[in-house]
């Protein structure tokens, strides 16, 4: 980078101007080299923040360290909006007349898409910052620092982010400002943003007849105005009352959750680590080369993208899965070739995050985009739990908001929390979290919880093993469907003349007739979505100490995958927190050492199952799985324990809305009747050779529109059915996205956790992946 | 040879014609443009990839693929899919010719045809054409870049500058299951979500500037409607569309209501939306029950 810098003379004063892409590393950098110089170094500081927040920010970043201390990320201070914009008076009015409510019980998303008022602004502590590099310089070096723009201000309506150079390469700052600033100055708004520029033209104007030499930071879209306004003589000096007066509370200090803080975190969190670890403190004036090594994005985003293919492509799990997942060792290629074509045309020399995952998502599986994300995002985080008496700002989970919507937690206990929509300063919206999945501390604390509570979840080659059986059976069932076919006339016209096939074949000189025939052919592939559930009948006999057992994918593991979420609390409100993923009837299985059987572990042995969807599957799976089938696929119930629950608020359901007693009949018969009301056109019924359904299963069948296919044990492995039969239920060390299980478990059980993966077609496998 | 016709070996043949998209001024979606187009773009890997779009009805996928065709200077192509598509229906068909002296035409497909042509070619509800009709598709979009027409019996090679796309509803995606081969060739899969409301607006003082007056409070009044028989639910541009269309042929209707014949033209009237009309579009958008599947 060019050391020459923008200076601007006025009078015998100096104003040497970084005017900076907010978060990014290159302007920082600047700000920093600028304090380093031995000659020519300001004397004061000023920065495009409100005096109080200016103060504040000082205050804090003061108190973590100092001199020459690292600046852990993420930290910010959020502080009460109270501004909207004068020109949606009237509308703000008119909204409290039509709802009858004043604004401040008006929901966040109401003001924010009718005023475009967020509750909160947010400023982080991005070391990667040049307004929070230029603070942190002036405590290193002793020298005061002002914020010169509002502290109160109605948020601006910005248009898409200003697709404006990618600064990585910048050779000289003058230079890139005259090709950029006019740019960037077309996308203020003029209505937030003059009032801003002339506060801080006047501000710099009082803090000029101060200090000799003033080093002012702020966007690169305000530098125009405020320039035009510094030689404008009628714009006069403020009458400045020096450092505000501290407001207890006004500023909440919190910890921001990784995927917020990505925002504010340059192109990617290795980068603003990089350039935190590379930084020499501003004390050490005189260094020569300035405070910062040269950082390369591009030599960061390599070395990262390699790892994380290292990462991917040599694990066990990678080496041992199916030819589908080895084809991302085809399309890497692919996916770098895309990534770099979205970054020519976003005007960028290195992707940002968001991009990453992204072109990761949609090229490459859903393994190697989590294990590229996690390797991006894989820093020291600053954790919550070490900072208690802060608050806790984490994303809400909605989707389709690029900036702001975040939920509040509550230093108190850290859970419930309120909705606000903070303001931010990122100029880049893509930077959305949205696509980055993040579990923070995720690990430990579902440790603590399965280990706890014992929670029992089914061993997941078991739920392959049932699931790719059970599509299999539908295959079976759904193999009889009536196809046109055609097939040369031969006298009889069948179901009519083929027009098109006669055609061809005149076209090729045969003059050769054809006619259709709706005659049994097998469909091109079963319809899975559709053909559950499936009944397995495996013993049907009766078997003394039997019941009736059945097992939940619990409302809260989907919650946080649910799109629809209004729909969804309506769903659980109205019919139960747990939606129903098999009803099983057996009993428990004792044949092994209780010794050698670990904690929280057991073993059912089941005569017949039902299973309503497959459940090889994450729970952002079974959540796409609900919303897809409009919560009608499946049975929802109350309780959120295994066990004998059909007897209690599941069998009332039955019972009351489909007419069906479970006491009234045979347990198979039951079991076919308890599947007929959430099958959508055929229900598989895989029973023994020559099994026959009872009238009663044919009448309701009948009476919901669908057709009872049976299937026969005969097209199944006697191994595979044997296997079905035993159903483990053991804890896991995390459930989401699937369960992982200890070594104990795989000892106990004498099957791999990893077993029986090839069994899923990608089809199914991939479900809810793609949207 | 003819703009209209082809030689392939020694048999001539009939193009299809690209579709021309009556393009109004495009609003958001610069992200989906952008990824379309960076999947186009000639790779250091060598080929381009052919994205597949998919989202909800109404959402805007197409109208995103026209923009990106018309950005790049190339003709479009678009084939519909569908559950009776056979696998010679993406190749040639053929027809009885009007030409006295022969007895049929070959006609090349649009997708041939566009490959043929170094357009873009665009397969729309690629999802609900069955597995094995798509057969032919798995030469074209590899490094083979071809497709055999078997009633042809020739060999078409894409132009260099072909490019593929397809959409699909994500319904359609879910429960119709493209086949591997398929999914497998098409990347990048990008998702086309709901517009923000602030874009929904912008198309709707875009599409209708006779409601410029009144415009704040109608898009109010529409929010609150929406609201009111959606929950939560956001609306498609076609949604918001067909509403205030059906609300402005309302206003239209009342200013020919005592003329005979009625006139029925486009740019004949001068009705003002009003309260009242958009009360009654979606009176009639939302009385009747929603077709099942219509929306998750």
């Amino acid at each position: 980078m060019d050391t020459k810098n923008l200076v601007l003379r006025l009078g015998e004063t100096e104003l040497i101007v970084v005017p900076s892409i907010h978060y990014n590393h290159v302007f920082a950098r600047r700000v920093n080299q600028i304090c380093h110089a031995s000659e020519g170094a300001p004397e004061a500081i000023a920065v495009e923040l409100g005096p109080r927040a200016a103060s504040e920010a000082r205050l804090w970043l003061s108190e973590l360290g100092g001199k020459n201390a690292g600046l852990p990320v993420m930290f910010g201070l959020m502080k009460r909006n109270r501004r909207i914009r004068a020109s949606l008076r009237q509308k703000a009015l008119q909204l409290q007349k039509d709802t009858g409510k004043d604004l401040s019980e008006l929901s966040p998303e109401v003001l924010r898409r009718e005023l475009g008022y967020s509750g909160y602004s947010l400023l982080c502590l991005s070391p990667t910052d040049s307004i929070i590099e230029a603070i942190r310089c002036g405590i290193e070096l002793g020298l005061p620092s002002f914020g010169v723009d509002l502290d109160d201000m109605a948020d601006g309506v910005y248009d898409a982010p200003v697709l404006i150079q990618n600064p990585d390469a910048l050779e000289g700052l003058v230079d890139y400002i005259d090709r950029n600033a006019d740019l960037a100055d077309l996308h203020r708004d003029e209505e937030v943003d003059l009032r801003r520029e002339t506060v801080m033209a006047s501000r710099i104007k009082a803090t000029l007849q101060r200090y000799k030499r003033v080093l002012f930071v702020c966007g690169m879209a305000h530098w125009l105005s405020i320039s035009n306004m510094l030689t404008d003589q009628t714009v006069k000096p403020a009458l400045t009352s020096g450092t505000p007066e501290r407001i207890q509370g006004e500023f909440k200090r919190l910890v921001v959750h990784p995927l917020v803080a990505l925002q504010y975190m340059d192109s990617f969190p290795k980068l603003a680590i990089a350039y935190e670890k590379t930084r020499i403190s501003a004390s050490n004036r005189g260094r020569r080369g300035g405070g910062v090594n040269e950082l390369s994005p591009t030599a960061i985003f390599d070395k990262e993208l390699k790892r994380s293919c290292r990462r991917y492509f040599h694990t066990r799990r990678y080496l041992q899965s199916n030819d589908e997942r080895k084809q991302d060792i085809e399309k890497i290629a692919l996916f770098q070739g895309y990534l770099g074509n979205l970054c020519v045309l976003s005007n960028r020399q290195v992707p940002h995050l968001s991009m990453i995952a992204n072109a990761a998502k949609e090229t490459m599986s859903a393994d190697f985009t989590q294990i590229l994300t996690k390797t991006f995002m894989d820093i020291p985080w600053v954790s919550p739990d070490d900072f208690q008496d802060c608050e806790l700002l984490s994303p809400s989970g909605d989707e389709g908001h690029n900036t702001g919507a975040t939920v509040l937690i509550n230093g108190e206990g850290r859970q419930g929390g309120s909705k606000f929509f903070v303001r931010c300063q990122s100029t880049n919206a893509a930077h959305a979290p949205a696509t980055i999945s993040f579990d923070w501390g995720k690990a430990r604390k579902l440790m603590e919880r399965a280990t706890s509570n014992f929670t029992s979840h089914t061993w997941s080659p078991w739920n392959r093993l049932i699931t790719s059986l059970s599509l299999r059976a539908i295959e079976e069932s759904t193999r009889e469907k009536i196809t046109n076919i055609h097939v040369q006339f031969e006298g009889s016209l069948l179901h009519g003349i083929d027009i098109k096939k006669t055609i061809h074949s005149f076209s090729r000189g045969k003059e050769t007739y054809f006619v259709r025939d709706c005659s049994c052919a097998a469909p091109d592939q079963p319809d899975f979505v559709g053909g559950f559930p499936v009944v397995w009948i495996i013993r049907p006999g009766n078997i003394d100490g039997s019941d009736w057992r059945v097992l939940y994918e619990p409302c809260n593991y989907m919650e946080r995958h649910i799109k629809d979420k209004a729909a969804f609390e309506r769903v659980r409100a109205k019919k139960g927190s747990n939606m129903v993923a098999i009803i099983a009837y057996g009993q428990s299985y004792c044949d092994e050492s209780t010794l050698s059987r670990p904690s929280g572990a057991r073993c059912d042995r089941y005569a017949g199952i039902t299973i309503f969807q497959p459940i090889s599957w994450s729970n952002r799976q079974f959540a796409h799985w609900a919303e897809i089938t409009g919560y009608r696929r499946a049975p929802f119930c109350e309780t959120s324990l295994f066990g004998n629950d059909l007897y209690g608020g599941l069998a009332k359901q039955y019972r009351e809305k489909h007419r069906i007693r479970i006491e009234d009949y045979h347990w198979t018969t039951t079991m076919i009747l308890l599947a007929i009301p959430y099958a959508k056109e055929v229900l598989t019924v895989v029973a023994p050779d020559g099994y026959r359904l009872e009238r009663v299963v044919h009448e309701k069948a009948s009476q919901y529109g669908v057709q009872v296919k049976p299937v026969f044990h005969k097209k199944f492995a006697a191994d595979d059915l044997a296997r079905l039969e035993r159903c483990h239920l053991v804890p896991a060390i995390t459930y989401d996205p699937e369960c992982i299980y200890t070594e104990d478990i795989e000892t106990y059980i004498g099957e791999k956790q990893t077993d029986n993966l090839d069994l899923i077609p990608a089809a199914v496998r991939d479900f809810g992946y793609l949207t | 040879m003819s703009d209209n016709t082809a030689k392939i070996g020694e048999k001539t043949v009939k193009l299809s014609q690209p579709y021309r998209a009556p393009l109004s001024k495009c609003i958001g979606r610069d992200t989906e443009m952008r990824k379309v187009l960076a999947a186009w773009m000639g790779a250091t890997s060598g080929l381009p990839l052919s994205p597949l779009l998919i989202g909800e009805p109404g959402t805007g996928k197409n109208r995103i693929i026209y923009e990106c065709a018309q950005m790049c200077g190339k003709e479009l192509y678009i084939f519909q899919g569908h559950e009776d598509v056979t696998s010679s229906d993406l190749e040639c068909a053929v027809r009885f010719s009007d030409d006295a002296d022969r007895k049929m035409d070959y006609i090349l497909t649009s997708v041939a045809t566009g490959a043929m042509r170094g357009a873009v070619v665009f397969i729309d509800e690629i999802a609900k054409i069955r597995p094995r009709a798509l057969a032919p598709l798995a030469s074209l979009l590899d490094e083979r870049r071809y497709i055999d027409s078997s009633l042809l019996g020739e060999r078409i090679y894409a132009h260099p500058g072909f490019r593929f796309v397809a959409a699909t509803n994500t319904t359609d995606l879910e429960s119709r299951l493209l086949p591997d081969f398929i999914r497998s060739r098409m990347r990048p899969v990008i998702s086309v979500g709901y517009p923000e409301h602030r874009e929904i607006e912008q198309i709707i003082r875009a599409r209708f500037r006779t409601m410029s007056n009144n415009g704040n409070s109608l898009l109010s009044q529409f929010w609150s409607l929406w609201k009111e028989k959606n929950g939560d639910q956001s609306p498609t541009p076609r949604d918001a569309i067909y509403i205030f269309g059906y609300a402005l042929n309302l206003a239209d209707f009342a200013t020919i209501e005592s003329q005979r014949p009625y006139s029925l033209e486009a740019g004949t009237h001068s009705g003002i939306i009003e309260a009242g009309h958009l009360e009654q579009a979606f009176a009639a958008f939302h009385d009747l029950p929603p077709s099942p599947g219509w929306r998750k």
